[in-house]
């Protein structure tokens, strides 16, 4: 039977009274053998399943606990405390978070339990989950493809029922990609609405900490939790709580503008665009106010993407040296310091990571700066004022999450025309992250060949209410977010 | 404008940045850093998809304050390329509190 731990049914299932602890124990035995047909796809870097049981043994029904027992896995680069914390990057291998962040520490205070550490592009500096020092993550709708990045392991646990949900975190689509890529949702909220203190910074003025579920009410309910202003984070913003009863009931009192995909019809796969016609149409049907809308801004949003993100990782990846925290070689060649750290970080930053801090230090010095960095600042803000000016018809803007189906790993990974083609796959992703908007992937579709398309939604600022809504609407008339990876339906041979 | 050949300054951008890159004839066992060619191509690929900016010209300089309203902050990057918190909100513009990083516990400076 294929577990179903969105955050109603685990609540059911669980019960009250004297079962409770029993109906807890069997849970996480189930969640365990997952874990164990998990570990093929790589989706996890340090598993706490076994710490996690042995906390719930202590764990007694209580009616206020929101997500009493629900097991979620946090992306690692997202800071838990006593537990290794590494972004995936050979110089954090071996740091143990001396702190939680504090998203983590909200959800565990309502009883949400860690159950391990996921799988992620170094740094977050990636969309297919490939530069990662623990090795590659691989999605289990089709192994040879790639589950999106950076949040690749974070998807892959919520497709293959490792948790409740998974958090991530999305500085140009991060979450979005690997929710559409491996089937489920993700959520990236407004920035400012949850603390990115204990986030392991990538470029802060666009980082933001998602959810990743199975269901639009686990996403909602999480991201509630996780909210609000935390004076360790002066960017976080108190706003009133959304009334999660009336946000998750499915309205058709939505307007929602479709982008226009005429001039960038090349670029998306044919299979992506019958999905999304077919979406709109059912928004249409279902008497929703919808309407083409062109933003032609979009084609200057990688470029700009790019720009920021590398200058702001460039600087923010400047604090690691070796000596602070983090790995050191065993045999350290005399030298002088700058030698020490250059060596350190040679050898302990990827491929990927080394080609965005070169080039944020080149767009951020002297002579160059105007050229890209302050241009780059300029197009930010026309990206966000055209988005905006939507935003005064329109409740939400449908359109793609990816380009493209699943990308297929190949050989030819980092030549220079492959890096420039990962770039492009963020196309429909960034310009939330660029104007702080919030947005969400949800399951929408399948390919012909039995691959997860989702597709993408995103509202004015601390508007997520809207996106629930129409989440909702959609989710009430499909089962696309039912649907699991053959693994789980199919024994494994091994 | 002109098309940009980073090939005579990645030596020093590897140094600003405290990195190593190793010259592709050095056996592979031997190679612990990024090889030099494969970043030079792989950097001025990027570049070339970020000269599709130079369309836009004549952009507003108001535009380089982050948008604002009463309720979202941005974190802004200083041009010298110092990571410094400020509120944009409308409150008055003032230097918000220097937001420590995560990974900094106890830092004396």
């Amino acid at each position: 039977m294929i577990l179903d731990l969105g955050i109603d049914s685990i609540k059911s299932r669980l019960g009250k009274g004297s079962s409770f602890c029993n109906n807890l124990r069997d849970l996480y035995s189930e969640i365990k053998r997952n874990f164990e047909l998990a570990r093929q796809f790589n989706p996890i870097i340090t598993e706490t399943i076994e710490e996690a049981i042995q906390k719930v043994e202590n764990f007694r029904h209580r009616e206020d606990s929101l997500l009493l027992g629900s097991p979620f896995v946090v992306k690692d680069n997202i800071l838990t405390k006593g537990i290794r914390t590494t972004a995936a990057s050979k110089i954090l291998s071996n740091f143990v978070a001396p702190y939680s962040a504090t998203a983590v520490s909200k959800l565990e205070s309502c009883g949400a339990v860690v159950v391990g550490k996921a799988n992620m592009d170094e740094f977050g500096m990636g969309s297919k989950n490939r530069y990662s020092f623990f090795g590659p993550c691989l999605n289990p709708w089709d192994p040879a493809r790639s589950p999106g990045g950076s949040s690749g392991g974070s998807g892959v646990a919520v497709a293959l029922r490792l948790c409740s949900f998974a958090l991530g975190s999305d500085t140009g689509g991060s979450v979005r990609l690997p929710a559409s890529y491996c089937g489920c949702y993700g959520l990236k909220p407004t920035y400012g609405r949850v603390s990115r203190w204990g986030l392991i910074a990538f470029g802060s003025s666009l980082d933001q900490i998602g959810v990743l579920a199975t269901d639009i009410k686990t996403c909602a309910t999480v991201l509630e939790i996780m909210s609000g202003l935390d004076l360790n984070d002066s960017t976080t913003v108190e706003f009133r709580p959304i009334n999660l009863d009336e946000a998750l009931k499915p309205s058709r009192q939505i307007r929602i503008a479709y982008l226009d995909l005429d001039n960038l019809i090349s670029s998306v796969d044919p299979e992506v665009v019958q999905v999304f016609e077919r979406v709109r149409d059912f928004f249409q049907q279902e008497g929703i106010d919808v309407h083409p809308v062109k933003l032609r801004s979009i084609e200057y949003a990688i470029p700009c993407y790019y720009i920021i993100c590398t200058a702001e990782a460039a600087s923010n990846l400047s604090r690691y040296d070796g000596i602070r925290y983090g790995w050191t070689p065993d045999k350290i060649n005399s030298g002088s310091l700058d030698e020490f750290y250059s060596s350190v970080r040679s050898e302990g930053f990827g491929e990927e990571v080394q080609r965005r801090i070169l080039l944020g230090t080149f767009v951020l010095s002297s002579g160059y700066q105007g050229r890209y960095y302050q241009k780059a600042l300029k197009v930010r803000r026309l990206i966000q004022e055209e988005f905006s000016g939507v935003f005064k018809s329109y409740d939400a803007i449908l359109l793609p999450t990816s380009p493209t189906l699943p990308p297929r790993f190949d050989n030819s990974e980092s030549s220079a025309d492959e890096v420039v083609k990962d770039y492009l796959a963020d196309i429909f992703t960034v310009c939330a992250n660029l104007g702080g908007f919030p947005a969400v992937s949800f399951p929408a579709g399948f390919s012909s060949c039995g691959l997860p398309i989702g597709l993408q939604l995103i509202s004015n600022h601390f508007r997520e209410d809207v996106l629930y809504k129409a989440c909702a609407l959609f989710e009430q008339n499909h089962e696309f977010h039912k649907a699991v990876p053959p693994v789980l339906i199919t024994p494994s041979t091994e | 404008m002109e098309k940009q050949d980073i090939t005579d300054i990645v030596p020093a951008l590897l140094r600003m940045s405290k990195l190593n890159a190793v010259s592709s004839d050095l056996p592979e066992g031997h190679r612990t850093s990024v090889e030099f060619d494969k970043l030079v191509s792989g950097i001025q690929r990027v570049l070339e998809l970020f000269e599709k900016l130079d369309e836009l010209e004549n952009l507003p300089d108001e535009y380089l304050v982050h948008p604002t309203s009463d309720t979202l902050r941005y974190e802004v990057f200083t041009p010298e390329n110092k990571c410094q918190s400020e509120l944009l909100s409308l409150v008055p513009r003032t230097n918000g509190p220097f937001i420590q990083s995560p990974l900094v516990v106890d830092d004396d400076s």
